[in-house]
């Protein structure tokens, strides 16, 4: 924790030093607002023995003119921290941010399939995400901000309890009796609170899901169909009860409790005052230290409490840094060394095995492959049987858990990930919905080729979207509805994935369950065209439609994470096996 | 002014719902925010009685007595101040939810459903999704907080008025411009943020690039994460540009400030001195005064905080009190025996779109019949399935059921006449039971005709896997909960609809997205369950249309052929095309064209 706590604090001061030296600065020099109580009981003397002993009024005068320079001077700093501390916020967090955005893109993909990672990636991100608007500030960030305020108040603590020692001794015993007590009590109050917040979770999670279903539409659709919102509405009122009579008799009984312990912060407060007057009355006290003996103990009480309110935030804020440096800490992938030229000759699979984190079933088994260069084949499989992992070892994505992958010879594992990636280009299935510009969703495969419009030309024409570059004048306008820009459907997005990955100069492409959600017609040209596109490289398509099968040169077909055939649509049909089985499941459906 | 009025609105509405207690935390506020000053006044005299004591030893009786005045309004302050969070986090809070959420409840179950689907309810529905009570609740304390803040300043500027007239007016002449300084800073702020949000948006939506692990997979192929890591970069430095400049002005604003404030210092310090030396004040007043004008001072620098918060809280308002004002649909009562369908002349566009989805459709389902509708994507095949559920009105035109009109059918007899399996049906993170009986809650406890309904759509023998059968917790919300493949949710949710006895059961793109085995098995199931009622399907699969008795081909919203499967197939329009298309890739000599 202590070394979470030192990491954290050393990246925010690092993200901007000037600004923190300033705030630093800022923050000493306010420490002088401390001392107002001292000056305004000389103050308040010099007024005394202006009426008693008749002195001079200079001193008088002398004493306001330094009490209006130390106002002065703590109201500058707050004045200009404030605005200085929103600048940090700003640049700590862009610095925390990006740190995790260069670790996404560079950790081993596989973690991003275990849900645990996913799951950690989740909070580190919202770690370090400012929680709105202007006091919002992110943990890691908060962090520090605690650490100011919690050395804040300990100085204001400590020069208080000088201020009154010097005043008279007697005065130190309430004033360090009372902190302790109350501030146990409030602690002890928090950890309750904290473990009822704990033990909430789950069922405050139910009630917000339920909840939740009056507002989204796939479920208003439902229920007013089945005519079931009463039923959801009396589900929602049996959680709440459940809920809020727990929730808030605990929440009660703490705040009682919390209560009791601010009374009992009061009456210390209240005997220190007696004390004072007590003191006063003998003669220990000048009138000035009276009154400036209520003002410090006002600090002191105020102090407390921040101390105590931010006691929880803190811990909560160091398990959230905990859970970012985690992520932060994952290690990189591994890189091969060699470069690779370009793809000449063929890619082989040899005993490939590979399984995903958690699970048991082998998603790959005993792999056995070969695709030469130039080759049309067709993958197919029902769900879930590997064929997109196989897609993912090709690209690199995965590494085998056992066997070889090898290009033109030489081991996928060996060669820098970039320069053997410059050979292939994928079409996924979850393609990505760009909010950019259209030029920007076709050349994002290369982004070296940015600005070569004639290349984007070609793409966009052979993917069948230059209609769209027509209508909307041009490849610069915005994309996605969210961003004002227009919005295209679903097809016209496919068909912009697929621009995407024929736009990128690479020899092997593959087309994954491309075709999934769109109709007969818009579904035969998209395979037609890519045919016809994907001639002159290597294409590998990944579908579930074995309608496009007669048209390759050869047709893989996986079962359990297993090839199972291997061959062209006629000899697999003759075959009679798995491929005719679901040919004719689907082609008995059209006879 | 929006401010103050969303305010009031959260005021009146916490008055309605527990007047008692708001009533009560008004009163606390008051005492609470009076007791400022008099910690002043009551200082004031005890140094005052102790002067005249240390001179010449009387008054002793007074001066404690003060002092005990002293010590009881502080320890009552506080507990006043903490009775009054009690109620507002503890009993108010109750009250909320229990009598305010339920009203948004009922307000979001009688809004017509074409507010969940417009693009501009997505905001307010995705706030509301948060608990509203909640909402108001914060909001209430935070107007009691500024209320708070406001009455003291008040009072203490009284008070100094009663010490001295012309000091009274010289603070209050300089507290206004400082008012006007400090808030205009805050209100600034909010500017910058408001000016930024596209900026903060499009930073954001980059962001989640890299939380989406397919566009991670995109980037590491492509090489691309580079590129767009640089884009974002360029926003946070246009971000950080644009609030580094807004700040600079800031800190100007509030040099400005700290001017004005020093004079008001020394203004006031000096006359309160000067007063005091030429025997006006009293010591005890000269105490009470440099206690008195800090605390405005003090309160004043706080209260910019409390304005910037106003200010986001009404913008947080303002979606609810928009909402809450929204018209709900009246009940509609009429009944009918009689199921068959009548389409007559409708004409669809979805509210607030121009473009016309349903053009002039006229046709008629006998009860019990089996139709089916393709076409492209975008012909208004779903849109129909909605229309016959009178989720939405239609914009000309008719749709009869059993000769009345759909809209104005009772809810009991819609679900008579209709239950559906949507594309985008719903997986509820529930019990298999409960998954299941929605389609027709009254069913709940006949474990047989749940069974019954499960088997139909092939997910029993899945359940009978289960140890808890058909009280198995399903969904990823609690830790037991069981979580199913989207094809095993699919089956579920068609047991949800063939569960009810309606006389039609609409099934919106069933196959879509199924792999080739499971889509010929759910054809399977399909015609189990078509046997003895009416259907509607809706595909662009022309394979499963073929099992209806009827086919309506749709092209741009209009019914272009009609007839059974041979039937269309003879008359070689755009159904047989499609057909052709499709099947021409089951044909063993198949050819390019």
């Amino acid at each position: 924790m202590i070394k979470i706590y030192k990491r954290a604090i050393k990246d925010c001061i690092t993200a901007d030093r000037g600004c923190c030296a300033m705030i630093g600065i800022l923050i000493i020099l306010g420490y002088i607002g401390a001392i107002t109580p001292v000056i305004m009981a000389r103050l308040i003397e010099a007024g005394e023995s202006f009426i008693k002993h008749g002195a001079s009024a200079s001193a008088v005068w002398h004493q306001l003119i330094i009490l209006l320079g130390v106002y002065a001077v703590s109201g500058m700093t707050y004045i200009l921290a404030t605005p200085l501390d929103k600048l940090l916020i700003q640049k700590g967090s862009w610095k925390f941010q990006e740190r995790l955005f260069k670790k996404m893109c560079s950790i081993p993909q596989i973690l991003l399939e275990d849900s645990k990672y996913f799951d950690s990636y989740k909070r580190a991100a919202e770690a370090v995400k400012n929680s709105g608007y202007e006091n919002g500030v992110n943990s890691l960030l908060g962090i520090l901000r605690v650490s100011t305020t919690f050395l804040d108040s300990i100085i204001m603590t400590v020069i208080s309890i000088i201020i009154l020692v010097s005043f008279s001794p007697y005065l130190l015993i309430f004033a360090v009796l009372s902190t302790p007590l109350s501030m146990l009590i409030s602690i002890f109050s928090e950890k309750a609170m904290r473990k009822l917040r704990r033990a909430q979770t789950h069922k405050k999670r139910e009630t917000e899901y339920v909840w939740g279903l009056f507002c989204q539409k796939a479920s208003v659709k439902e229920m007013r169909v089945f005519g079931a919102s009463g039923f959801f509405r009396r589900k929602w009122l049996k959680k709440r009860d459940e809920m809020i009579n727990e929730e808030l008799s605990v929440r009660a009984k703490i705040l009682r409790f919390r209560n009791g312990a601010d009374i009992i912060k009061n009456i210390f407060y209240g005997m220190n005052v007696a004390l004072a007057v007590v003191l006063m009355i003998r003669g220990h006290l000048s009138i000035g230290q009276f009154t400036a003996c209520l003002g410090v103990f006002g600090t002191l009480q105020i102090n407390l409490v921040v101390f105590v309110d931010q006691l929880e935030y803190f811990s909560e804020s160091l398990h959230i840094a905990e859970e970012y440096y985690d992520f932060i800490d994952l290690p990189d992938k591994l890189d091969g060394t060699a470069d690779f030229g370009g793809f000449n000759d063929k890619i082989t699979l040899s005993g490939v095995s590979f399984s995903y984190p958690n699970t048991e079933k082998a998603a790959l088994d005993n792999i056995n492959l070969t695709i030469k260069k130039g080759e049309h084949i067709v993958i197919v499989g029902e769900n879930g049987s590997g064929k997109t992992t196989l897609s993912k070892l090709i690209t690199a994505c995965y590494e085998p858990d056992s066997g070889n992958i090898t290009i033109d010879g030489q081991k996928i594992s060996d060669l820098k990930k970039n320069s053997y990636l410059k050979n292939f280009s994928v079409v996924s299935q979850n393609f990505v919905q760009y909010n950019m510009t259209l030029r920007e969703n076709i050349a994002m495969s290369e982004t070296g080729a940015m600005y070569d419009d004639e290349r984007i030309k070609a793409a966009v024409k052979a993917a069948g979207v230059d209609d769209i570059a027509d209508i909307m004048g041009g490849y610069d306008v915005q994309l996605g509805r969210e961003f004002g820009g227009v919005e295209l459907s679903g097809g016209q997005w496919q068909k912009l994935a697929i621009a995407r990955g024929m736009f990128r100069d690479a020899p092997v492409i593959i087309l994954d369950e491309p075709t999934a959600a769109l109709d007969p017609f818009i579904e035969y040209e998209i395979l037609t065209d890519f045919s016809e596109m994907a001639k002159d490289r290597t294409s590998i398509i990944i579908s579930h439609r074995i309608g496009i099968c007669s048209k390759a040169d050869r047709i893989i077909v996986m079962k359990d994470g297993q090839i199972v055939e291997d061959g062209t649509h006629k000899e697999l049909l003759d075959k009679g096996g798995e491929y005719c089985r679901m040919w004719s499941a689907q082609s008995d459906w059209y006879k | 002014m929006k401010v103050i009025k969303n305010c009031a609105w959260v005021v009146g509405t916490v008055l309605k719902i527990a007047p008692c207690l708001a009533v009560i935390t008004l009163i606390c506020e008051i005492s609470v925010a009076m007791f400022r000053p008099l910690q002043i006044i009551v200082t004031q005299r005890i140094v005052d009685c102790a002067s005249v004591y240390l001179q010449n030893g009387s008054g002793l009786n007074r001066l404690v007595w003060w002092g005990i005045m002293l010590v009881a309004i502080l320890i009552l302050w506080v507990t006043l101040q903490k009775l009054e969070y009690y109620i507002v986090r503890v009993k108010l809070k109750k009250k909320l939810i229990i009598e305010f959420s339920p009203t948004v409840l009922d307000k979001l179950r009688g809004l017509p459903y074409s507010f969940f689907e417009s693009e501009s309810s997505n905001d307010t529905l995705e706030r509301i999704s948060n608990d509203p009570a909640k909402l108001i609740e914060d909001s209430y304390y935070r107007i009691l907080l500024t209320f708070f803040s406001l009455v003291s300043i008040t009072a203490t500027v009284v008070l100094i008025f009663t010490y001295s007239v012309w000091i009274g007016l010289g603070i209050l002449v300089l507290t206004v411009p400082m008012t006007i300084v400090i808030n205009y800073s805050s209100v600034l702020t909010h500017r910058v943020w408001e000016e930024n949000t596209t900026l903060r948006r499009r930073e954001n939506d980059l962001r989640e690039l890299t939380a989406n692990k397919h566009a991670v997979y995109e980037m590491s192929v492509f090489g691309s994460g580079e590129y767009v890591q640089g884009k974002w970069f360029d926003y946070q430095t246009k971000l950080y540009s644009s609030i580094k400049k807004a700040m600079l002005k800031v800190c100007g604003i509030e040099c400005l400030y700290a001017v004005l404030d020093i004079t008001y210092m020394v203004f006031a310090g000096g006359l309160t001195v000067a007063a005091f030396l030429n025997g006006v004040f009293t010591i005890g007043q000269l105490a009470a005064m440099l206690d008195g004008m800090r605390t405005i001072i003090i309160k004043l620098s706080r209260s910019s905080g409390f304005v910037t918060e106003m200010i986001l809280l009404s913008s947080r308002c303002d979606y609810l009190k928009k909402f809450m004002t929204l018209d709900t649909m009246p009940d509609s009562t009429e009944t009918t025996d009689k199921f068959d369908i009548v389409f007559s002349h409708v004409y669809f566009t979805y509210p607030g779109t121009e473009r016309e989805i349903l053009h002039d459709v006229s046709i008629r389902i006998k009860q019990g019949e089996r139709v089916a509708f393709v076409g492209d994507n975008g012909s208004g095949k779903s849109t129909l399935i909605k229309l016959l559920c009178g989720l939405y009105p239609v914009t000309y035109g008719k749709i009869l059921v059993g000769g009345q009109d759909i809209t104005t059918l009772s809810k009991e007899s819609r679900q008579r006449f209709i239950s559906v399996l949507f594309q985008d049906f719903c997986s509820y993170s529930m019990t298999i039971r409960e998954n299941a009986v929605l389609g027709c809650l009254s069913k709940a406890d006949e474990d047989a005709t749940v069974w019954k309904a499960l088997k139909n759509a092939g997910f029993a023998d899945t359940v009978q896997e289960y140890e808890n059968g058909l009280d198995t917790v399903l969904g990823k919300l609690t830790e037991e909960g069981v979580d199913l493949s989207r094809g095993q949710w699919q089956r579920l949710a068609m047991s949800r609809a063939f569960i009810s006895d309606s006389e039609f059961i609409a099934l919106d793109e069933p196959t879509a997205a199924l792999d080739p085995i499971a889509e010929s098995k759910m054809y399977e199931s399909f015609a189990n369950i078509f046997k003895d009622r009416g259907t509607i399907m809706v595909s662009h699969r022309l394979a499963s249309a073929k099992m209806a008795d009827r086919i309506f081909v749709l092209d741009g919203g209009r019914i272009i052929e009609e007839g059974s499967h041979e039937e269309l197939m003879e008359r070689k329009g755009l159904y047989a095309r499609m057909y052709n298309l499709q099947s021409s890739w089951y044909t063993e000599d198949h050819s390019n064209d």
